[in-house]
């Protein structure tokens, strides 16, 4: 799926608001392809949504360009960039019905009200409101008023969709089943969708790719296994489920082992790093598996300090010798051997290791 | 048992009597202005409604009862088409001298109406504005804007601007984001302020006894003098009319809150 020219570009955009010395967004870049569904991922005050303001149109950039199709739109204000939006509180217009707010943007592009009608249907259907075309924001659910904010951004097909955490007030079940009717109508439609959360597993599931927020700049944008496995930076590693951050140096390049406080560690074939660099070596925690002995590398003996028990599966936490605190999975079963106190043998495959740089 | 009994009556108690003293001068004007004779009188010696005949039949009242409807509506007019886009202005922007152009707009209110009145008295004087409805108008509308600009700053305060930004996203300007979005939800809000201004200017008398003249006589003006010079039951018959009018908008509100707003803006924008 290449380009000569990326669909939409972020290129070194930065945001200061008025009056403060700290930079809201710092540098991002980033190539967003058509049809693409790209998650900001990241904790409060990252810089998220500020970027998607940018995109949007609402706030201006300090600095950098941001490019549709090889054009810089930051001249361009937010009503004529033809860009759906869905905002967290849903946003309808409590004055107007369900069919009244998704018809708004076709009336106001002028459209013949045979085709409004025909359209404002198929939509409201497509996002399973059909019966409550009549009702008032208010006379709808959370779940059901945010279904009228996504048809009535979808229904002038814009040329991309930002979502910031449209989810964020619903609950649980309701919001994975909107998880999923959202990525179904993207795939469908060939949305390129951009789309604000700090819940990691929804970018998990959802997004072709995630950029992963933190002090506003995006540490790293990939595919959400990528980001799993292959963390770029400790923040991604640590923000983006559980791992085992061991402090390192590499040792033996070639050989590929890092020297560690709890002896060496092998890694995988894909890093490359030099010898005497400060790493990390992280294994996620369901990686790390009971051993019957200890084995000569890549496995450690712990104290078990700590264990929570989910039913199906154990969560261990463990301490080695020289202190340092790994934690694992066991199944169900393996329970009793994991007893809080209890001395285990664990151990790893070098190719579950990832090494990542870690600063002076 | 007893207790529990005093302690319901005594608010009950309490709520009718201070009705009671609020209400029953006014009753005695609603019974004065049915009385007979040219001078006013409690009680009456026998009931008649030639005083209401008077007051429609006269100039002399109609005209200051003229007067008043066009002043007030036009110095409401004004006073909402100056405080509208200023507390927008200060609801969407922070620009440098806020806080200073904050203070200027609230000043009317800190100073005394007599101090007021005798200033235009003098200034309208050298503009040869004395005597003028236009002098009223500009006067009144300074005297409301501080207390409309109050009621619609805290109407934009409750407003939900991320709907704004909803109806840009839409593809709506700001002109068409006002007129679609902004003015139907904010609608009942500004004819609440602009009835404020209306009665502001409506209520007047200081200034409108020093600047007015006999030209543009109010209403109020033209109250004062008669019960100054001739004690006419005319005023009694005015003051019950004012009375009535100023109780059916109060249930005409309360009426239409509980009906719920049932205009749809994108009517509006379907005729177009
Ligand atoms: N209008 C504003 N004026 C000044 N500073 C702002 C404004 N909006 C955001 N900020 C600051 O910019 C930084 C980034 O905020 P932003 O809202 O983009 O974060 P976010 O990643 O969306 O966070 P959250 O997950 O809490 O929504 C924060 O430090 C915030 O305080
Ligand atoms: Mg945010």
């Amino acid at each position: 799926m290449t380009q000569a020219q990326p669909f939409l570009r972020l290129d070194a955009v930065s945001k200061r608001y008025g009056g403060r010395a700290e930079l809201a967004v710092e540098g991002v870049s980033a190539d967003i392809r058509e049809g693409e569904f790209v998650s900001l991922l990241g904790p409060s005050g990252s810089g998220k949504t500020t970027t998607l303001m940018m995109i949007a149109g609402f706030e201006l950039p300090s600095e950098g360009r941001i490019m549709l199709s090889g054009s810089d739109i930051v001249g361009i204000p937010a009503h004529r960039r033809n860009f759906g939006m869905v905002f967290q509180n849903y946003a309808l217009f409590p004055h107007m019905t369900a069919f009244e707010n998704v018809a708004y943007p076709l009336r106001l592009r002028k459209q013949p009200s045979s085709r409004i009608d025909e359209k404002v249907k198929r939509y409201l259907d497509m996002v399973g409101l059909a019966r409550f075309a009549s009702r008032r924001p208010a006379e709808l659910s959370g779940g059901q008023q945010q279904r009228v904010a996504l048809a009535r951004a979808l229904v002038f097909e814009p040329t991309v969709v930002l979502m910031d955490e449209p989810l964020g007030a619903l609950d649980k079940n309701l919001r994975e089943q909107m998880q999923i009717e959202i990525k179904e109508l993207q795939k469908k439609l060939g949305i390129t969708l951009i789309y604000v959360t700090h819940d990691q597993s929804e970018a998990m599931t959802m997004s072709d790719r995630i950029a992963v927020f933190n002090n506003g700049r995006i540490e790293q944008i990939a595919a959400p296994l990528e980001i799993y496995r292959r963390p770029e930076t400790r923040f991604v590693g640590e923000f983006v489920g559980e791992s085992n951050m061991i402090e390192g140096r590499v040792g033996d390049a070639t050989e590929r082992r890092v020297e560690t406080e709890i002896g060496e560690i092998e890694y995988g074939p894909d890093s490359a790093f030099g010898a005497g660099m400060p790493v990390f070596a992280m294994i996620r925690p369901e990686l790390i598996t009971l051993a019957e002995k200890l084995p000569p590398r890549n496995g450690t003996q712990l104290t078990v300090t700590r264990t929570i028990h989910f039913g199906d599966r154990v969560s261990v936490e463990g301490t080695t010798v020289g202190g340092t605190m790994l934690r694992f999975r066991a199944s169900g079963r393996e329970a009793a051997v994991c007893a809080t106190g209890r001395q285990v043998n664990v151990a790893w495959r070098s190719d579950d290791v990832h090494i990542l740089a870690r600063g002076q | 048992m007893t207790s529990r009994l005093q302690s319901s009556l005594i608010p009950k108690f309490l709520a009718l009597s201070i009705g009671g003293f609020l209400l029953l001068p006014m009753l005695l004007v609603v019974v004065m202005s049915f009385g007979e004779g040219t001078s006013l009188r409690f009680p009456p010696r026998a009931f008649t409604i030639d005083s209401y005949i008077v007051y429609f039949t006269s100039a002399g009242w109609m005209v200051p009862t003229l007067n008043s409807f066009i002043i007030a509506g036009a110095s409401a007019a004004i006073t909402l088409l100056v405080t509208t886009p200023a507390a927008f202005a200060f609801a969407l922007f922070d620009f440098p001298g806020k806080r200073l152009v904050r203070l200027l707009i609230m000043m009317p209110l800190m100073v005394p109406f007599i101090v007021m009145a005798l200033a235009y008295f003098f200034f309208f004087g050298q503009l040869r504005l004395l005597n003028t409805m236009v002098g009223v108008v500009i006067a009144h509308a300074c005297l409301a804007v501080p207390i409309v600009f109050l009621i619609q700053s805290a109407n934009l305060k409750s407003f939900d601007w991320t709907l704004v930004r909803a109806s840009q996203a839409c593809g709506a300007g700001h002109f068409r984001t006002f007129r679609y979005i902004c003015l139907p939800l904010l609608r009942p809000s500004f004819l609440v302020a602009g009835l404020f201004a209306f009665i502001t200017s409506f209520d007047e008398t200081v200034i409108a006894l020093f600047i007015s003249g006999r030209a543009a006589s109010t209403l109020p003006r033209r109250m004062f003098e008669s019960v100054r010079q001739e004690s006419d039951p005319v005023v009694a018959v005015v003051s019950t009319l004012l009375f009535a009018v100023v109780a059916a908008v109060a249930i005409v509100i309360a009426w239409r809150r509980e009906a719920g707003r049932s205009r749809s803006a994108t009517r509006d924008l379907e005729r177009e």
